[in-house]
């Protein structure tokens, strides 16, 4: 049966190459060195191992290290790679690109990795060349106990969150009946606020709405106002009179100053007029009259005496002047009878002139005091008759009239101050009565007062105790909202969509707990069954092919199924420490457990390959190996593929036949 | 009530049949167990 592998752009194989192998046979690949050897490795490693979905780390080293990373997997002038394998009728494909996406691949084992391969770089050939013995990672990874493993661990943790949960779902239930008992704590002092409530609620409609008592006691006070209104606007009324009487008083006492002020003066002035007039003596009057009397005769006989000199002036002027000479004397004028010189004429004119001269001045002088005289007569006589005029008029009239004024003041007087002592005692008595009103007036409030404080304040001390009782019932009731949406929210537990109390949900998870730490004990014995049956059956097929391949020198190899340390044991079963091996011995006791492991492991996958450079040990014992996987490879319808260098020419395939010296010349070609 | 050890055993067989276990599948799984136990309380 012909298997073809189909690889484009993979490793150093760029565009698409074809190979084709023989099911049933040892393929033997020989190519140059960068002929593509690697690369069909890689692209039979991938096709059957992929999809690479969580790789164990042991796994996953093992395949970086092959070349199944994107970057060394992919022809580095390419960013896709593409396997197929065609096997009669069943195709498997692997498709990558280089950020690592998968774009293709058929379902595989990736434990192919550790168990499909043979070459010097397999982790059990590194294990056995470094001397290491410890082989617990193929019981784990090939068998299903790592599997198991993973099984364990998603049990385990969801083991803590259920642990986590009840933690918390006890915890919810311990504030759960604390709310519960805050909640009754809270019920109880409603349902006593409640009683409160009622009891005040009661007492308070025993309080009549409509007091009579209070309702007089209004009527009252309201009585009172207005009478003391009233009285008010009398008062005020009364006042008002009282001061216009007042002023009319006020005005009336001024008049009457006034005129005793003016009687006063004119008194005096009287007296003043009185006194004067008695001082203007009639005696002076008439010692005037008696001076102008002489005086006006005086006058009388100075006017005489003047015309008697101006005559005999005359006649001695005329007599002088009608003498024409010096000498001459004539008859004297005077007496017509004697003879009188010029001379004496002349003396007797100049006599004369002197005496008339000197009564002229006597005369104007006696004139002068006569007027003199006669004005202060006239002036005196003036003044005393105006003094008597003054005198009567005062007497009279003048202190007639201001003493009818001052008495009708007095009387007008006497009259306002009777009325403002009247009208003062009406406004005392008035203002008494307010005073009494005013006294009711604050009787009565406070008697209304005191009424209402025992009375009503009685009702407002209830009135403020229930506002206070329904706002502490409120503030009791938000609480108890709260609260219980606080506890109903705490209460139930939502349980795989359920939704249940705390102590069914903590029930659940306790039985849930209960029955995963069962099944995880049980996994744990299972993956630990597993491991020693897998180390057995391991055992067994080394055995199978110890025996199969005679390899005389080892007694036995076994993996201690409780430690997996791998022990080797000579002829006698004399152990001997890996360390000690040869490197052939190491190689070949590899190469057998390599075999063991695919054939134990993976005996449904039908494909081995093996690097011929691994066979690098005793040609006779590789002969062997080459003759024992020819066999299982016809029996078990495997391809095995055995990769080997040509020093040159181009790259073949052919199968390996079981001949006798052929495998020599394989091995030697 | 459900047996812990039958739950591994079913873990068990479909581990051996898949040749793997798969997280999801698991815990599908012990999901229908909780389920199962709601039902039980319930009932």
């Amino acid at each position: 049966m012909k298997v073809r592998l189909e690889l484009k752009n993979v490793g150093g194989l760029r565009g698409v190459y074809s190979f084709d192998f023989v099911l049933g046979k040892v393929n033997i690949l020989e190519a140059p060195n960068a002929a593509g050897k690697s690369s069909v490795i890689r692209g039979l490693a991938a096709v059957l191992s992929a999809p690479f979905t969580s790789l164990p780390a042991e796994i996953r080293d093992e395949a970086n290290r092959l070349g199944l990373a994107p970057e060394s997997f992919i022809n580095i002038y390419e960013d896709e790679a593409y396997v197929r394998l065609v096997i009669d009728d069943e195709i498997k494909e692997y498709q990558i690109r280089r950020d690592g996406k998968v774009l293709k691949a058929s379902a595989g084992d990736s434990r192919f990795i550790l168990a499909g391969l043979l070459t010097r770089e397999s982790r059990l050939f590194r294990n056995l060349l470094t001397g290491d013995g410890n082989l617990y990672w193929i019981v784990n990874i090939m068998s299903l106990a790592e599997e198991f493993k993973k099984a364990i661990d998603v049990i385990e943790s969801r083991l803590v969150e259920i642990s986590l949960k009840l933690d918390e779902l006890r915890k919810r239930l311990e504030d759960q009946k604390r709310l519960r008992d805050d909640l009754a704590e809270l019920e109880e002092k409603r349902r006593e606020l409640e009683r409160e409530y009622e009891d005040i609620q009661r007492e308070l409609s025993s309080i009549p709405i409509e007091d009579p008592v209070l309702r007089k006691l209004s009527k009252e006070i309201d009585n009172l106002r207005e009478k003391e209104k009233r009285i008010r606007n009398r008062i005020e009324k009364l006042l008002k009179v009282l001061e216009e009487d007042k002023r009319t008083l006020r005005e009336e006492q001024e008049s009457y100053e006034s005129a005793k002020k003016e009687y006063e003066r004119l008194k005096k002035e009287l007296e003043e007029a009185k006194r004067e007039l008695a001082s203007l003596k009639p005696e002076k009057i008439q010692e005037l009259e008696g001076l102008i009397e002489g005086l006006r005769i005086d006058v009388e006989r100075l006017r005489e005496e003047r015309r008697i000199c101006e005559v005999q002036l005359n006649l001695f002027s005329s007599a002088l002047q009608g003498i024409k000479e010096e000498f001459e004397t004539v008859t004297c004028p005077l007496c017509g009878y004697g003879k009188v010189s010029v001379n004496v004429l002349k003396r007797r004119v100049e006599d004369l002139r002197r005496r008339i001269s000197a009564i002229n001045a006597k005369l104007a002088k006696a004139l002068g005091d006569l007027d003199r005289y006669t004005l202060e007569k006239s002036e005196i006589t003036q003044r005393k008759h105006e003094l008597e005029e003054e005198i009567n008029y005062l007497e009279n009239e003048a202190l007639k009239s201001v003493l009818i004024k001052m008495h009708t003041s007095e009387e007008v007087i006497k009259d306002y101050r009777k009325k403002v002592e009247e009208r003062e005692k009406e406004i005392r008595a008035e203002e008494e009565k307010l005073r009494r009103v005013r006294d009711d007036l604050v009787k009565k409030a406070k008697e209304k007062e005191r009424y209402e404080r025992e009375r009503y304040g009685k009702r407002e001390e209830l009135t403020t105790k229930l506002e206070r009782i329904i706002t502490e019932r409120e503030n009791v009731e938000h609480q108890l909202r709260e609260l219980k949406d606080k506890l109903s929210r705490i209460s139930t537990e939502n349980v795989s969509g359920v939704s249940m109390d705390l102590v069914e949900a903590i029930q659940v998870y306790e039985e849930y707990e209960k029955v995963l730490k069962e099944a995880l004990e049980y996994l744990r014995e299972v993956a630990d069954r597993e491991r020693r049956g897998v180390a057995r059956a391991f055992n067994r097929t080394v055995r199978e092919i110890l025996d199969e391949l005679g390899f005389k020198e080892f007694d036995s190899i076994i993996l201690n199924e409780d430690t997996y340390e791998l022990l080797v044991y000579r002829q006698g079963g004399v152990y001997q420490p890996i360390s000690s091996l040869s490197m052939a011995e190491k190689s070949a006791i590899a190469t057998v457990l390599q075999v063991a492991m695919k054939m134990t492991y993976l005996p449904d996958v039908p494909f081995f390959i093996v690097d011929a450079i691994a066979l690098d040990f005793d040609q006779s014992k590789v002969i062997k190996i080459l003759d024992y996987l020819a066999r299982v490879a016809e029996e078990r319808k495997w391809l095995v593929v055995l990769t080997k260098l040509r020093e040159k020419g181009p790259l073949r395939i052919y199968t390996y036949e079981r001949r006798e010296g052929d495998a020599l010349s394989v091995m030697r070609s | 009530m459900m047996n812990g050890r039958e739950l591994g055993g079913q873990i068990e067989h479909l581990i051996r049949a898949k040749k793997r276990a798969e997280e999801a599948i698991i815990n599908d799984i012990l999901n229908k167990v909780l389920r199962k136990l709601v039902e039980g309380v319930r009932r």
